[in-house]
């Protein structure tokens, strides 16, 4: 019996490179996939069990500014592994226009570049070619322009910074790390001042360059690597699938 | 003005698959536009059983009809899950047959067609329904809902109005024990409210209330 109603939560690879996987089967149950292992959890189960990992991580990283429940669960996922590494955590005054974020320059290289030039300001303020076309994690079956209208609804009901979600930053950098949808948001509505949060790593971790174009042209990191091989064995995965379909289109013909 | 294809040429093609000896039944006719009110860019939506598939080709092709690339596929988008047969479109004059042989339905993380539970596609070829028409037979009034209902919820993502009509033409007097047990292969606990939804016409809701259904 399949169910067609799937959903993906979540997923990804743990540093064993195994695969993790948490899928709403709609009406069914709650599958959380893990290598070659099957959980079957009812939703109430879920929860119960996502608000007892809360508590273990807010218990491992130990460290009395951090709550997990202040953070996004998508940024959370990226930034999971160096949890441990947190030093410090405080809340400060800046102005939005020293925020800063990861953009593009006129030729597809990255940059980084001050907060007026993300592509979520300008899509709020009209010009939302890029945007729109931004591969970005957002809700289950929400588009970027309903993710934007969203938060602009939000903000325009909500002070900011609702239940202690405070846009990120961290170490010494005013990249901004979550929450650039916030910050455009408060920006467009002539906001000068917010406060963040800004989370110090040891050792300066998660630090970024602040050319990124060099790395970008220059450096052939693991992780780069890793990226390029993941795209290539995606492209042969969906080519292996296609060709299979043609095959069999083809026999039948 | 609407231009119509000529009803003796979708006659033929029904008389071509029933001398062919082809098991099929026509899978749905919204609008009732067949057989004299199909316009020239629309298409005839059969099912065809999977064993008589090379026997639909050589068939169809003896009487001069084309198979075509299938228009909703655009290479990436139309992949086919669990050995699900793909759907072959044919074309001869004025007149398109798209060919499916199984009920399927497109899944919601990333549009594969994927096949309906094995004992639905069992149904299909078991409870066809005799009707004095060219065509000959179409699915059982359960499997025609169970149908129109995966298509606008998958595949479609709303209740168009020609749909709502068929839903409303057959639901009543469906046997709803039966049809429960057939829902559930496909909606599991959510099938009650989804019947409760169709009772209450609340068409409009269904998807959005269907995904978010979290009592489970």
């Amino acid at each position: 019996m399949s169910n067609p109603g799937v959903i993906i939560l979540s997923e990804c690879k743990t540093k064993r490179n195994e695969s993790f996987r948490v899928e709403d089967n709609i009406g069914e149950s709650i599958h959380i996939h893990y290598g070659n292992l099957r959980f079957d959890l009812t939703i109430n189960e879920l929860l119960k069990l996502s608000g007892f990992l809360r508590k273990v991580i807010n218990d491992i990283v130990d460290n009395e500014g951090f709550q997990i429940e202040n953070f996004d669960p998508v940024f959370l996922k990226h930034v999971a592994s160096y949890l441990t590494d947190i030093k410090k955590i405080e809340i400060e005054k800046i102005d939005l226009k020293q925020l800063e974020v990861n953009a593009k320059n006129l030729i597809g290289l990255p940059i980084v570049s001050k907060l007026p030039n993300s592509i979520v300001y300008k899509a709020i303020k009209g010009d939302n070619k890029e945007y729109l076309n931004y591969s970005q994690e957002n809700d289950i079956f929400i588009t970027n322009e309903e993710r934007l209208l969203g938060i602009k609804n939000y903000l325009d009901t909500h002070e900011y910074p609702f239940n202690n979600e405070y846009i990120v930053l961290f170490n010494d950098q005013n990249i901004i790390r979550d929450g650039q949808h916030r910050a455009s948001v408060l920006l467009n509505k002539n906001v000068s001042k917010v406060d963040v949060v800004r989370i110090y790593f040891r050792n300066n971790k998660l630090k970024l360059s602040a050319k990124p174009y060099l790395n970008y042209i220059f450096v052939w990191n693991k992780e780069r690597v890793f990226q390029m091989l993941r795209k290539l064995y995606r492209f042969l995965k969906n080519y292996k699938i296609r060709v299979a379909s043609r095959m069999k289109r083809l026999i039948i013909k | 003005m609407k231009s119509f294809v000529n009803t003796e040429y979708i006659n033929e093609l029904f008389k071509i698959l029933e001398e062919g000896k082809i098991e099929f039944a026509l899978l749905r006719n919204i609008d009732e536009e067949l057989p004299d009110k199909l316009s020239v860019n629309k298409d005839i939506d059969i099912i065809v059983h999977p064993k008589d598939i090379e026997k639909l080709i050589s068939t169809l092709r003896n009487n001069q009809w084309s198979l075509v690339k299938h228009p909703w596929d655009f290479g990436d988008n139309f992949t086919f899950l669990y050995s699900m047969d793909p759907f072959l479109f044919f074309k001869k004059n004025q007149l398109h047959l798209d060919v499916c042989f199984q009920l399927a339905c497109r899944s919601l993380n990333n549009g594969e067609w994927f096949p309906l539970d094995e004992s639905i596609q069992d149904s299909i070829w078991i409870n066809k329904k005799k009707v004095d028409k060219p065509w000959n037979y179409v699915l059982s009034n359960e499997d025609y809902l169970i149908h129109l209902l995966t298509r606008s919820i998958f595949d479609k993502k709303e209740f168009t109005t020609g749909y709502i009509v068929e839903i409303e033409k057959i639901f009543p007097n469906l046997d709803s024990e039966k049809l429960k047990e057939k829902l559930e292969l496909i909606f599991f606990k959510y099938t009650s409210i989804l019947i409760k939804m169709i009772e209450g016409k609340d068409y409009k809701k269904i998807r959005s209330h269907y995904i978010n259904y979290s009592n489970y």
